[in-house]
């Protein structure tokens, strides 16, 4: 069965995903929440091959499909943003604004990443092919793939706009026409011409909107409060005509007029006091430079800074201000790298990689907002990256000496000329330094799947210390679902090197298992842990296994619980690995001590709170 | 009665008065004989009567170059289980079993016994069906001479649990798998030793067989109201506790969505058996 169609079919008739407040599925039905149930077409539904029937129970309205719903349950979640938006709405944390600016920003890139990758691979290597010389510039070939590779970037605010909708709950295609609008090839040359330009008596100013993120963003949030504004002062009849067009007629114009200067605005005074630095003070204002500068392309105020880069070139033969964009880049490449490096998340592991490589061919959108800036901390580091290389850019005076396209490696040849090895050292520095940056600082893996709201448990710190002497891993390694999947709670494993398991908290033993094989403590604090010494080894009835406690012993950290024959088990087959987990998980918020490496007994692993 | 096909010395088909096709078994029955000659009816050992007109057409098949003795082993196992069980088992038994133990006893006598994976579960899963598969075993022995291992104790009591659930032997592999995980996260969750003996795990153990064989067909319990689980999650909220898990667990694991129905048998169950340990 072809399940996209179905599933497309489906969402359609069942009045659009705007009409889908949430959708879940059982064994035999999908079980749609709508907004309005009078708008799902029941005898068309009941019309597609595949659907068995729908039925109303209370508010639900169900389609059976039978066995085949889970496939089409998926398909209806890929072809929209259905369950998204279900875990985009449950966060109710108090966040700092800074935060929750990022999160907003990278929930609306998540959604779009595959076009952005997949565009912007394509146009690192046709900048790669134009370098080794493979592709003459300009030629038909060349524009065509350009147009390929630039097309996602250069309408990157439709994309956003969309995608914004979506999180903010606006029309995503009425978003999309207001990021349409303000990319007009005829709006765009009026507002380039360079000349004053009013509408019906305020001014508007000269901006540029291609490729930009926050302006559309801001625009978007905007029209979410206009339309439902508008929304509620309109005549149900009157709605489908009235409400596009005056969002469209407040908001386009709006955004002109408001949004636009900030980042013109402010981006003709950052330009001439980032000329004023270089002229005062080099070193400063390189590393200034560099390690704010993806700061500054988010904003699209680095437009303002082409004509500087052009003139330096022109009149002094060289310019500063293409390096600390390069720099700012490898620092995000080296973050994202870094994130390929320590995130346990397989997905997330792999996108982590391609956009870091993406990155070092200098198109930094993929690295910086779809996995830098979700996770926040290596967005920090990717900065530091980009400053490291600042300072030994400005202590060595590498400028470049044309005009380049990018800002990545397949652009290299702009640094060609008296500082050119400094050039590459400095991309090393701003590389390792972005790297190194984001593995020490760490940050929040991305969680393999399902939500995480830890609930924040009041009292005091408890630290979970490691029960046996070997190697800690993920849970996730474990290969036992019932551990693996995280359901039981979470905590760590251990392979162990010895066979001897010590109590990793204070507090009392609840259960030791008759075979012995898994041991229950309560903490003090009333944390509940489960030690299972080796995986199936319940099946081995207690053999080479001795316990040192029973049940309702006290016990403190360090203290023998029991030893097992570890040579033993391993040479009957059995994996000896040995999950520890937090069985009341759900009352506590964890942060882990050390999540790799070799421990030894009584090494602290896992702070709760 | 006429012989209507001959499939070995020992088994032919016949037509009965109904027009209905039976096979009949006896030693060397069909010696010397062909299709349309009398049966002696004196030689009749066993005759099957095969409902499903599918089964009876393997049957014959499978029948073709099977030694007697293990079709005599299979049927003897067959009756004391449905006397044991004192349930309907599906005739589709009569090819799996007599099939399996067939080739059991080829391969003990090359020297290949297969380890049973599911032998420990099995054991604990379905004991009354171990108790009869291990019964099995000395028949076995009885009318062949081979003595096979206890693993295949264990796939006999899955093939007569296959047969009383009327399932497929992957779908039971995969139901096993599934009461285990369960069993694991509420003897962890609460970190208690079953009483294996007790009526609640019994009843708790052949509540998961049927939620398992929901689970993997699709079928499906529906619920019309909460208001039982709501007051069942309130009142016995440890055990909640532990059914949110399961339920997490088979969502992630085998992507099926519980019902309230689901939730609310579980939790009971599970508060029974959890009390009692």
């Amino acid at each position: 069965m072809d399940y996209d169609k179905l599933s497309k079919d489906i969402l359609q008739l069942v009045g659009g995903e705007e009409n889908v407040q949430r959708v879940i599925h059982c064994m035999t039905r999908l079980r749609f929440n709508l907004h309005d149930n009078a708008k799902a077409d029941r005898s068309q539904l009941e019309q597609l091959p595949g659907v068995m029937g729908t039925n109303i129970s209370g508010e639900q309205f169900q389609i059976i499909i039978g066995n085949d719903v889970p496939k089409v349950y998926q398909a209806i979640v890929r072809h929209s943003n259905l369950s998204d938006e279900k875990s985009a709405g449950s966060s109710s944390q108090k966040k700092n604004v800074l935060s929750a600016v990022f999160d907003v920003i990278s929930g609306v890139f998540t959604p779009i990443l595959p076009a952005i990758a997949g565009a912007g691979m394509i146009k690192g290597l046709v900048a790669l092919a134009v370098t080794f010389g493979w592709m003459a510039e300009k030629s038909q070939v060349h524009v065509i793939l350009t147009a390929v590779g630039d097309g996602a970037f250069y309408f990157l605010p439709l994309l956003l706009a969309m995608s914004a909708a979506r999180k903010f709950g606006s029309n995503p295609y009425v978003a999309a026409a207001i990021a349409a609008a303000i990319l007009h090839p005829d709006l765009t040359a009026l507002l380039g011409a360079g000349k004053p330009i009013s509408f019906i008596g305020l001014p508007v100013t000269a901006a540029t909107y291609s490729s930009t993120v926050i302006p559309i963003l801001l625009s978007i949030w905007i029209a979410s409060y206009v339309e439902k504004w508008i929304d509620r002062f309109t005549h149900a009849s009157l709605k489908l005509i009235v409400v596009p067009t005056f969002t469209l007629l407040i908001v386009v114009p709006l955004t002109l007029i408001t949004v636009g200067p900030l980042g013109a605005i402010l981006g003709e005074y950052l330009s001439s006091g980032v000329n004023y630095l270089f002229d005062h003070a080099g070193l400063v204002a390189m590393i200034l430079l560099a390690g704010t500068f993806s700061l500054i392309i988010m904003t699209g105020m680095h437009y303002a800074f082409v004509p500087i880069m052009i003139n330096n070139i022109a009149q002094n033969g060289h310019d500063y201000l293409l390096p600390a964009m390069f720099l700012a880049n490898m620092g995000q490449a080296g973050a994202s790298f870094a994130v390929f490096l320590r995130s346990r998340n397989k997905k997330f592991k792999s996108l982590a990689l391609t956009t870091s490589i993406t990155a070092l061919m200098g198109i930094t959108e993929p690295a910086m907002y779809g996995v830098n800036m979700r996770l926040k901390k290596p967005f920090a580091a990717a900065l530091i990256g980009g400053a490291a290389g600042g300072a030994f850019y400005g202590m060595t005076g590498v400028a470049s000496y044309i005009v380049g396209g990018n800002a990545g490696l397949p652009s290299i040849p702009v640094f060609i000329g008296p500082t050119f090895i400094y050039a590459m050292i400095g991309l090393v520095i701003a590389f390792a330094a972005g790297t190194a940056a984001a593995y020490l600082l760490g940050f929040e893996d991305v969680p393999s799947d399902g939500s995480q709201q830890p609930a924040v448990h009041e009292g005091s710190r408890e630290i979970i210390h490691s029960p046996i002497k070997g190697e800690v891993k993920a849970l996730s390694e474990v290969k036992d679902g019932v551990f693996s999947a995280g359901v039981m709670g979470k905590g760590f494993a251990i392979e162990p090197e010895e066979g001897e398991v010590v109590s990793p908290v204070r507090g009392s033993v609840t259960t030791i298992f008759k075979t012995k094989h898994a041991i229950g403590i309560t903490s003090d604090q009333g944390a509940e842990i489960l030690i299972h010494i080796g995986l199936d080894t319940v099946k081995l009835e207690g053999q080479w296994f001795t316990a040192h406690i029973k049940e309702g012993d006290k016990v403190a950290p360090g203290d023998p619980l029991v030893s097992f024959d570890l040579e033993q088990i391993k040479a009957a087959g059995y994996d000896v690995i040995t999950p520890v987990i937090v069985t009341n998980t759900d009352q506590y918020s964890f942060s882990p001590v050390k999540e790799i490496g070799k421990v030894q007994p009584k090494e602290a692993l896992l702070a709760l709170s | 009665m006429k012989i209507a096909k001959v499939i070995n010395n020992n088994v032919i088909s016949v037509v009965n008065e109904q027009g209905k096709e039976l096979v009949v078994m006896g030693r060397g029955l069909a010696f010397q004989k062909k299709s349309g000659d009398d049966v002696d009816e004196a030689r009749i050992e066993k005759v099957f009567t095969l409902d499903n007109k599918d089964v009876s057409e393997k049957f014959k098949t499978l029948l073709y170059d099977i030694p007697i003795e293990c079709m005599e082993v299979s049927e003897e196992i067959i009756s004391y289980a449905k006397l044991q069980l004192g349930k309907k088992l599906n005739d589709s038994i009569y090819v799996s079993l007599t099939d399996h133990i067939n080739f059991a006893i080829q391969r003990n006598q090359k020297g290949l016994d297969i380890k049973n994976a599911l032998l420990w579960e099995t054991k604990r899963l379905y004991k009354d069906e171990f108790a009869i598969g291990k019964e099995a075993l000395v028949m076995v022995k009885n009318k062949t001479g081979v003595s096979l291992p206890e693993d295949e104790a264990g796939f006999i009591a899955l093939h007569i649990v296959n047969a009383e659930l009327n399932e497929e032997m992957p779908n039971i592999i995969n139901i096993t798998k599934v009461m285990q995980e369960i069993l694991s996260i509420v003897k962890y969750h609460f970190k208690i030793e079953f009483n294996e003996e007790s009526l609640h795990y019994y009843r708790f153990v052949t509540h998961l067989k049927f939620f398992a064989q929901r689970l993997f067909n699709g079928t499906h319990m529906e619920s019309q109201d909460d208001f039982l689980l709501d007051t069942v999650k309130e009142k016995y909220h440890r055990a909640y506790e532990c059914t949110k898990k399961i339920q997490t667990y088979i969502e992630r694991e085998y992507e099926h969505k519980l019902t309230s129905d689901e939730l609310l048998y579980l939790t009971i169950h599970i508060e029974r058996v959890v009390k009692q340990a």
